[in-house]
């Protein structure tokens, strides 16, 4: 029997805390279908990954508990490290989005800037997530339809492990079958 | 010319019952969007083919699709971002169309002019 513990949902609601956190910034997922929401406000995106690194994957032997049923009373928990890479981005609408000092740069200054702190560095870590990577802020001001929208991209790159848990059972024979040796019998047997 | 109080008139005279869906949900407090179903109701309105050029306010992927001009007495549902409504769906000859827009007659001739687009994938 094979359970996915892979645990993307959490490492989302992790970003989606401390982005909203330091912008202040009522923020949702992007590429739903659902209705956008006031301005301003911030959105979010893995855009990247998870991308395993591979060299660094291992095994590792967790509980045996002889209730569970037979056959999957050892546990095998598999690490993989992974990258995954969030665009942030906060959108602005008018009369702010004029406003050099309340536009969209703003809120990801707030978002950037946190990242280099340790209490933020540290809440993340005690959730399982490391920040390997922040780059540059973009400007992705547009227009829609008549009005400007104040519109910035942050990339940030986080480090997370997946797990994946898998059980299995003690082998309970061995069959050894040799012609040179004249063996053809079962080993390991519990009586 | 036909008068706008005639119009209304004719609207509710050549208008039947039309089945419209209003889907509901909101976000959670992770930012993911949850669905509550939807709900159903019946309008008495009368439908056309849009032509081009009753579609041309529409931006260009959805007006592609093309659309249909729904003529009723009874007021439709737009994409409201302040709310976070969802826009109504009329299923009409085998294919879904999403209210765009909605001019409001109601005062002066009694009636309402939604346009609507197919809707896509």
């Amino acid at each position: 029997m094979t359970s996915t513990a892979i645990d993307l949902e959490g490492f989302q609601d992790a970003v989606h805390e401390w982005f909203h956190q330091e912008t202040g910034l009522r923020t949702v997922w992007r590429t739903q279908t659902a209705p956008q929401i006031p301005y301003p406000f911030g959105s979010l995106k893995m855009i990247a990954g998870p991308s395993p690194l591979n060299d660094f994957a291992e095994e590792r032997q967790g509980t045996d508990d002889l209730s569970r049923p037979l056959g999957e009373e050892i546990e095998l928990n598999t690490y993989v490290p992974c990258t995954v890479t969030i665009s942030c981005q906060a959108f602005v609408g008018v009369p702010d989005a004029r406003n050099p000092g309340w536009n969209a740069y703003r809120y990801l200054l707030e978002a950037m800037s946190s990242l280099f702190s340790n209490s933020v560095c540290d809440t993340l870590r005690y959730k399982g997530i490391t920040v390997l990577e922040v780059a540059e802020l973009q400007n992705l001001d547009e227009v829609i339809e008549d009005s400007s929208v104040s519109r910035a991209n942050l990339d940030v790159r986080f480090g997370i492990v997946l797990t994946r848990t898998e059980y299995t059972g003690f082998i309970e024979t061995v069959h050894i079958k040799s012609e040179s040796l004249g063996v053809d019998r079962d080993f390991g047997v519990i009586e | 010319m036909i008068r706008l109080p005639k119009l209304g008139q004719i609207v509710r005279k050549f208008s039947r019952s039309v089945k419209i869906i209003r889907p509901m949900g909101a976000y959670d407090e992770h930012g993911r969007w949850q669905s509550h179903g939807e709900q159903s109701a019946l309008i008495t309105a009368h439908i056309q083919t849009a032509t081009d050029k009753e579609l041309v306010n529409i931006d260009e992927g959805r007006r592609a699709r093309g659309g249909i001009i729904v003529f009723t007495i009874d007021e439709l549902r737009v994409a409201n971002v302040e709310t976070g409504e969802q826009p109504d769906i009329i299923p009409w000859q085998g294919s879904t169309f999403e209210v765009q827009s909605v001019e409001n007659w109601n005062e002066v001739a009694g009636f309402y002019r939604a346009t609507a687009t197919r809707m896509g994938q």
